[in-house]
């Protein structure tokens, strides 16, 4: 063996005190860290603090004085048409959160817990309408149930019962149950599949047979996940903004965030107005929220986060098959048809309701990739931002996660609570709120498609920051610290050794900002200006117009976007999609 | 002369002070190990030696360099401190292989090519571990995971080796086996290290010379023999080893006679008994298991006791027995069959009674 020790050190630490002596402080990454922060906080908040002051002044969007006003507000609670918008959010709200979340509840429960065939591809199949989202979905009903031409209502009519109209009330909340049935679909499954069976096994050793054990153990624990996906859905409902704009608007049924976008629209546009409606809408947003957190506060999660173990399936016996259809059939309904109609569609020139496959034609594709310049812009500004947002989004809050994890930093309790505030502003309410911002922002970032990333990135990251904080927290300290110990600076070990151990959380997030920039239309629809148009705007407009296959062209050029992203990360980096949110 | 020197270093945790001046030299090429029960500062003084932790107060130096000192701020980053550390839980990157994971520090340090390859094969060589580069940390033991960890640690060639209870993770034939591995390998290299662990057995195989923490502080200092055969404190004799301890009667007691008296009246001829009037606050008598030689038939110099249980470990007997009211713990060789009840006779040699002050708080 030969000796180590005797041939001289390798790194001759040479004396060098003044190096010693500001290495402590002088790191660059305290510099990054700080930075990031600061402007994480600043983009979030700064948004809410001139939504407040469009609120509560009279002069208009772009200007500046010190006329605090109740008026705005005053003006909101005496018009009964204002109130009716805000009861209508409400209605439709709740219908949503009873019909999705129990059917959330329910799909949830077949595919994790029974033995119902083919779980783990019906497992797959359901979150294909969580990826479609609300707005793609109700433009792909409107055509399946199109007057008189939709293959549904001539279904319905062959059948001899009445056609569906899908521009009323009952359409916007059939709607929205069907999209909004994935949110409650997600927290109960996580919920079940880390169950900790012993505590049921030890209801079952207590002498309570199966319907007890799960009114007296399973739905206790769980409660809390329930809750959660409760909130979640009546808050996403109460922000909705495309499917009421798609099937209300039409018919003058408008809603809270359908409403402010009127308010910008119509002449003359009342901006003011508009955010003290968004500031009603926040409180709405605020209030199950906060019972939420009151709720669930104290409440021990240890159950819920045991280690799983195996769970014996429920044997559902002679009924396996019939509700192996009533999954099959919300995926059929939620994503297979409305897919395949919204491609059928986009290759037709005329949307009239006959079926003819002489007709079929990609001029709509050509229309929209090489002949209109709007959306050949959109396409390609869609993509920019999809990609870049979520990068940008994902890079955030990788350094935030590590400053609340791995750090000491003053600020870090702070910074946890403010980047995961947007999760509870709905998207209409940033959007205008972001008009009140950057119209004062002496940078040339207003009508251009930074506005956009930056509005993006604000409204959505805590989708990002979840999933790469999960990712962290399960990394253990020492094996940075072990990177450390051998000369690595804080660059290197996140290059080397913590960015690579936390990818599937970074891809995960990733993916979930892609896919939902690819549709955002909320944010987009207050933020976007000619020359920085995106698809989900383009799409709207064209609805407007009532030019069918020319939308579902463009709808089909999101579908894609999304199938194929989803499809990469889940097969090609084995990233288990189905969990990741 | 010592190369790491750690100077009355404090360290706190808010209100609760974790290491309060602490100090410890390791002479070049010796091994010094802290000891002590979980809680009692042993991994936090590591740490602040790592530079993983700032201390608040003391200074730390290497070889002649500060590496920390509070009080004029000097804090040189863990990265830049030529220290080499092997963690409890191995810390190997499990994203790379055997090779990529000894490679990182060499390509940081500037190596080229060929020098890591060969330096990497040599320290491989070192801990037994020769051929493995392309292996993954999953497709390796605990025991192997752990010679890849030391030989990470000392493909760097750094001034000194941080060990953070590098064996707890193993299963207890691996960890015996291991210790006196280790124990050789630092031998042979001429290693200067810092070892941390609660596990005395393993400290005396390891150490030239242990410090045996106890609630932030060092309870006793010295080689593994100084502090077995003269436990400064009744923590240290108690945590070191079993120890019966049995309370002094101080006025009792004969140092003219040679002679110490427990508190039941019990005379002991003791080594210490000329040391008792220099002795500080509460004392007490300490005898190890093994020292006590008990028989079954009387003789001068004995005392009576009576058996209370007995019972075969192995190759040893541990018999517990009650003498003049005091409970007694006896080891001896062998296998030997005592009657719960009987009267046996004990004898103990001065040299192997000790006086102990208590330790405050």
């Amino acid at each position: 063996m030969s000796s180590v020790a005797d041939r001289g050190p390798a790194r001759r630490a040479r004396p060098n005190l003044l190096a010693d002596r500001l290495s402590g402080w002088a790191s660059p990454e305290r510099w990054l860290f700080s930075t990031v922060a600061f402007l994480v906080c600043l983009t979030i908040i700064a948004p809410l603090v001139m939504l407040l002051y469009g609120g509560f002044t009279a002069s208009p969007l772009g200007t500046f004085a010190a006329d605090f006003t109740f008026g705005n507000l005053v003006d909101f609670f005496r018009s009964q048409r204002y109130l009716t918008a805000l009861w209508n959010t409400m209605k439709i709200s709740v219908a949503t959160t009873a019909i999705g979340g129990s059917f959330g509840l329910l799909l949830a429960w077949l595919v994790v817990r029974t033995d119902v065939p083919m779980a783990s591809g019906l497992r797959f199949g359901l979150m294909a309408p969580f990826f479609l989202s609300p707005v793609i979905g109700a433009l792909a009903w409107i055509t399946l149930t199109g007057r008189g031409v939709g293959p549904v209502n001539v279904l319905l009519d062959a059948l001899g019962l009445p056609p569906v109209n899908l521009q009323s009330v009952g359409g916007i909340i059939f709607i929205m149950s069907l999209y909004y049935a994935p949110y409650m679909f997600i927290f109960a499954s996580a919920a079940m599949e880390n169950m900790d069976s012993s505590l049921e096994e030890a209801g079952a050793m207590s002498g309570l047979n199966r319907r007890q054990v799960m009114v007296s153990i399973t739905l206790p624990l769980m409660a809390p996940a329930i809750l959660s996906g409760l909130v979640l859905t009546f808050v996403s409902a109460m922000g909705q903004f495309g499917v009421p704009a798609l099937l209300g608007t039409p018919i003058n049924y408008l809603v809270m965030t359908t409403y402010i976008y009127d308010l910008t629209q119509t002449f003359p546009s009342r901006f003011n107005l508009a955010a003290a409606f968004a500031i009603v809408l926040l409180v709405a947003c605020a209030v199950p929220i906060w019972a939420q957190r009151r709720v669930l506060r104290g409440r021990s999660y240890t159950t819920i986060a045991g280690k799983g173990g195996k769970q014996r399936p429920v044997p559902l016996g002679a009924w396996r098959w019939f509700f192996w259809s009533v999954v099959a059939g919300y995926i059929l309904l939620t994503a297979i048809l409305p897919v395949a109609m919204l491609a059928y569609v986009s290759l037709i020139p005329l949307y009239t309701g006959v079926f003819d496959v002489t007709l079929l034609t990609l001029k709509n594709y050509i229309n929209v990739l090489t002949v209109n310049q709007a959306a050949q812009r959109a396409v390609v500004n869609t993509l920019i931002l999809a990609v870049g947002g979520a990068a940008l989004g994902v890079a955030t809050s990788f350094v935030c996660s590590y400053i609340t994890l791995r750090t000491q930093a003053w600020y870090r309790g702070s910074l946890d609570y403010i980047i995961m505030l947007p999760a509870a502003v709905p998207s209409v309410v940033y959007g205008i709120a972001m008009l009140w911002t950057y119209v004062f922002v002496p940078l040339p970032i207003y009508g251009t498609l930074w506005l956009l990333l930056i509005g993006y990135v604000v409204g959505f990251i805590p989708f990002a920051y979840r999933a790469v904080h999960s990712a962290l927290s399960q990394i253990d300290k020492s094996l940075e610290e072990a990177a450390t110990m051998v000369g690595a600076g804080w660059f290197r070990r996140m290059f080397e050794i913590t960015a690579p151990l936390v990818r599937s959380g970074m891809l995960a997030g990733w993916m979930l900002l892609f896919v939902i920039f690819v549709r955002e239309l909320a944010v987009s629809i207050f933020l976007y200006s000619p020359g920085a148009e995106v698809l989900p705007v383009l799409v709207y407009n064209k609805y407007e117009e009532g030019q069918y296959p020319e939308l579902a062209a463009m709808a089909m050029v999101q579908v894609a976007f999304i199938a194929a992203v989803v499809l990469i990360v889940a097969r090609v980096f084995r990233v288990d999609v189905t969990r990741t949110s | 002369m010592a190369v790491l020197k750690v100077d009355k270093l404090v360290k706190k945790y808010g209100d609760f002070t974790a290491a309060e001046n602490v100090s410890i030299d390791v002479p070049s090429g010796t091994v010094c190990t802290l000891l002590g029960p979980s809680g009692c500062g042993k991994t936090t003084t590591l740490r602040c030696v790592a530079g993983l932790e700032q201390p608040d107060a003391g200074t730390i130096e290497l070889d002649g360099r500060t590496l920390s000192a509070a009080q004029s701020g000097i804090f040189v980053p863990p990265e830049s401190r030529g220290l080499g550390m092997v963690f409890q839980s191995y810390a190997l990157w499990p994203h790379k292989t055997v090779f990529e994971n000894l490679a990182l520090g060499l390509r940081i340090a500037g190596k080229s090519r060929g020098e890591i390859a060969d330096k990497i094969a040599e320290v491989l060589d070192v801990v037994g571990m020769e051929g493995s580069q392309k292996r993954h940390p999953a497709q390796l033991s605990g025991g192997q995971q752990q010679r890849v960890a030391v030989a990470r640690a000392l493909a760097l060639e750094p001034k000194c080796l941080l060990f953070d209870e590098p064996l707890s993770n193993l299963d207890v034939l691996l960890r015996d086996r291991m210790r006196f591995e280790i124990r050789e390998m630092l031998t042979s290299q001429a290693i200067t290290a810092l070892y941390v662990t609660h596990d005395q057995t393993e400290a005396m195989v390891i150490s030239d010379m242990i410090c045996v923490m106890n609630r932030g502080r060092i309870a006793g200092k010295g080689s593994p023999a100084e502090l077995y055969d003269r436990p400064p404190t009744t923590f240290v004799a108690a945590f070191f080893g079993r120890t019966n301890l049995l309370p002094l009667d101080r006025a009792a007691s004969r140092p003219e006679a040679g002679v110490v008296v427990t508190a039941s009246g019990l005379a002991l001829r003791s080594r210490d008994a000329g040391r008792l009037e220099a002795l500080n606050g509460e004392a007490s008598i300490a005898v190890r298991p093994e020292a006590i030689r008990i028989t079954r038939d009387g003789q001068a110099g004995q005392f009576e006791a009576r058996v209370q249980a007995c019972a075969h470990l192995g190759p040893n007997t541990d018999i517990e027995v009650e003498a003049a009211g005091h409970h007694l713990s006896i080891l001896i060789a062998g296998r030997r069959a005592y009657q719960p009840g009987e009267r046996v006779h004990l004898s103990i040699d001065a040299d192997d009674v000790m006086l102990i002050t208590k330790d405050e708080a």
